[in-house]
């Protein structure tokens, strides 16, 4: 293309990039434009059976995007657990799973649930991880759920204990 | 049946330029690259994958690609750790366009065995979806055709062929270089569409109602312990608006199909969204605002880039020995690289170009010796000053630039410019008449050499 030859050979808009000369010819081979047309509408059917739900999984990845799509109404509230880590002085210090390297869904069905059945013996791997890492000395652990409920004027945070564990030795 | 099928050439295979789809195989294939690295499965997630057998239960094109080693074959670590390899390596040589149609083939099928695999285990995501299918497309067009290794080496091969030089056509079209970046456009309207739709059918206008988008910032912001994403979570009238603007973006982004121009406004929007999704919800849809990159008018923006240079009346001339094999590659070379059209080509062989420069007292014979470099204030540099001089001109050589001005680099560099320059004598052709002046061999001892 010879550039400066006309003053506007493309159009700025992606999609309608245009040649203005009509004289330049592209050869299009149609076995290879019709295999790339079967190709495209295959492609497009399947996604869009996808879309509505038509395929399953396992067909990634062509994939229907069903997330985040439950209702949530003013009253709701987002659990969340907090455990603290209490010292023979009485002095508390809040243990946070990335605090002692666990992922939030291994700390849930770890610790908390632990402390949640009572589980004193079970808890001692994670208690000694702990005070190895925050270079403290527990007697006991608690564990508090904070339910974040949703208002109009604002997320309201409603505390109370679940439960609470003497460390075993 | 006739109009139907104009219709459908008309949005799939009207000519477009093949920069367009070269610069969205590099923004595609590099950033999966940097996800493939940035994942790391084989120092995680295989090993664990691996001792969970039981719970294997192969994804259908998992099952394809096993083919050759049965249906749904369960592969060792050794397998996993080869196929990794190979797949990085087959995306560096994509990234690079080095036999660019089979290596993004080989990277795109390995892609979707490893992020499949890793999906086979009961537990499936959805960031990564979209950029396989991607990769797939690209492979089955002509991404390489600029932008690539394969291109210089194309237009060095031509040169050899027929030994002059033309400045190399940047912005050339394709029939086939449309349906890729179209079918992207289509892929996120659908995926778009699917989210509304579910959005929709799930919850309806209760959706909207701001305590469902407070909710969900609020579980994530408290999962991950994000600061900016509590504070928005606890702003009522904010999670009514972003709500509401998220679900009309993905309702109606499909309106890009029939009207093209919308992208300006739904691409900007639809990488903000997922910014915001990212940075309030570290929710990590990368891919998606990396593919964006199909949508950015490359074309138009390296157009524009060369109109700005073709106005302005004087630009750096470069005069290059036009019997010189070794000076036209070089040209080839620099040219490839001069995106925006700011360096203007002279050869010494053509009178109307010389005379302008000999009043700067340029000679033929000088020229001939050494490349020149004349700036547009009549400032002249020679030889490896004049390369060097370049690298500043061109932001793809600004690299080079460190090496350029190394210390000694103006005692070794001149130096061994030297040595090449008079090595160049192998590669005159000496029909011309120019063995002459350089005293080289004759014609058949330098094609034999």
């Amino acid at each position: 293309m010879e550039l400066g030859a006309g003053e506007a050979p493309f159009r700025l808009t992606h999609f309608a990039i245009l040649p203005v000369d009509p004289s330049r010819r592209h050869a299009i081979d149609p076995v290879r434009r019709l295999a790339l047309s079967l190709l495209i509408a295959g492609l497009i059917v399947l996604q869009a059976s996808a879309t509505f739900g038509r395929l399953t999984r396992r067909y990634w990845p062509v994939l229907t995007y069903p997330m985040y799509t439950e209702p949530h109404y003013a009253g709701d509230a987002v659990p969340f657990y907090s455990i603290a880590g209490i010292e023979a002085d009485g002095h508390e210090t809040e243990i946070r799973a990335d605090a002692v390297d666990l992922s939030l869904w291994k700390f849930m069905t770890g610790p908390v649930a632990q402390i949640k059945s009572g589980d004193a013996a079970g808890l001692r791997p994670f208690v000694e991880h702990a005070e190895a890492r925050l270079g403290r000395r527990f007697t006991a652990l608690r564990l508090t759920q904070i339910d974040c409920r949703l208002t109009g004027s604002g997320v309201v945070r409603e505390p109370h204990i679940v439960g609470t564990v003497e460390v075993a030795r | 049946m006739k109009s139907i099928a104009k219709w459908w050439n008309d949005q799939w295979f009207r000519p477009a330029p093949l920069l367009d789809l070269a610069a969205f195989r590099i923004v595609a294939v590099g950033a999966q690259l940097l996800l493939m690295i940035n994942w790391n499965p084989l120092a995680g997630e295989f090993p664990h994958l691996v001792q969970l057998r039981y719970l294997y239960q192969p994804l259908f094109v998992i099952r394809i690609l096993s083919l050759p080693f049965g249906w749904g074959a369960f592969p060792t670590m050794p397998t996993l750790h080869a196929i990794f390899w190979a797949t990085v390596l087959f995306g560096v040589l994509a990234l690079v366009g080095l036999w660019t149609n089979v290596v993004m083939a080989l990277f795109a099928i390995g892609c979707v065995y490893l992020q499949g695999f890793a999906y086979s285990f009961q537990e499936l995501h959805h960031p990564e979806a979209l950029m396989m299918l991607a990769l797939v497309t690209l492979a089955l067009s002509p991404c390489g055709r600029r932008l690539s290794l394969d291109d210089l080496l194309q237009r060095l091969s031509g040169v050899n062929a027929r030994p002059k030089f033309h400045p190399g056509d940047l912005l050339a079209e394709s029939p086939y270089a449309r349906w890729p970046i179209r079918m992207m456009a289509w892929l996120y309207g659908l995926i778009y569409l699917s989210a509304a739709y579910w959005k929709s059918r799930n919850a309806g206008l209760a959706w909207m109602n701001g305590y469902t988008l407070q909710y969900y910032l609020l579980q994530d912001a408290l999962r991950f312990n994000i600061p900016i994403g509590l504070w928005m979570a606890s702003r009522h009238g904010l999670a009514v608006l972003l709500s509401a603007g998220a679900m009309l973006f993905e309702a109606t982004f499909w309106l890009v199909i029939p009207f093209p121009k919308l992208l300006a406004l739904y691409a900007p929007a639809g990488f903000g969204m997922h910014a915001g999704i990212l940075l309030t919800m570290k929710a990590g849809f990368w891919e998606y605002l990396a593919l964006y990159g199909a949508f950015v008018p490359w074309s138009a923006i390296a157009l524009r880039a060369r109109r700005t240079s073709e106005r302005q009346a004087e630009a750096p001339s470069l005069v290059y020995d036009g019997h010189c094999y070794l000076c036209l590659r070089s040209m080839t070379v620099i040219d490839f690289f001069d995106w925006a059209g700011r360096v203007r080509y002279h050869d010494l062989e053509d009178s109307a170009s010389m005379a302008k420069f000999s009043d700067l007292g340029i000679q033929k014979e000088d020229a001939r010796r050494e490349i020149h470099l004349i700036l547009p204030g009549g400032r002249i540099f020679r030889g490896f000053f004049a390369f060097r001089r370049l690298c500043w001109t061109m932001p793809a050589f600004w690299p080079l630039l460190p090496l350029f001005y190394a210390p000694g680099a103006s005692i070794v560099g001149p130096a061994v410019y030297a040595r090449v320059a008079r090595a160049r004598r192998r590669f005159i052709v000496c029909d011309t008449g120019s063995c002459e002046i350089h005293g080289a061999p004759s014609s058949t001892a330098a094609r034999s050499s």
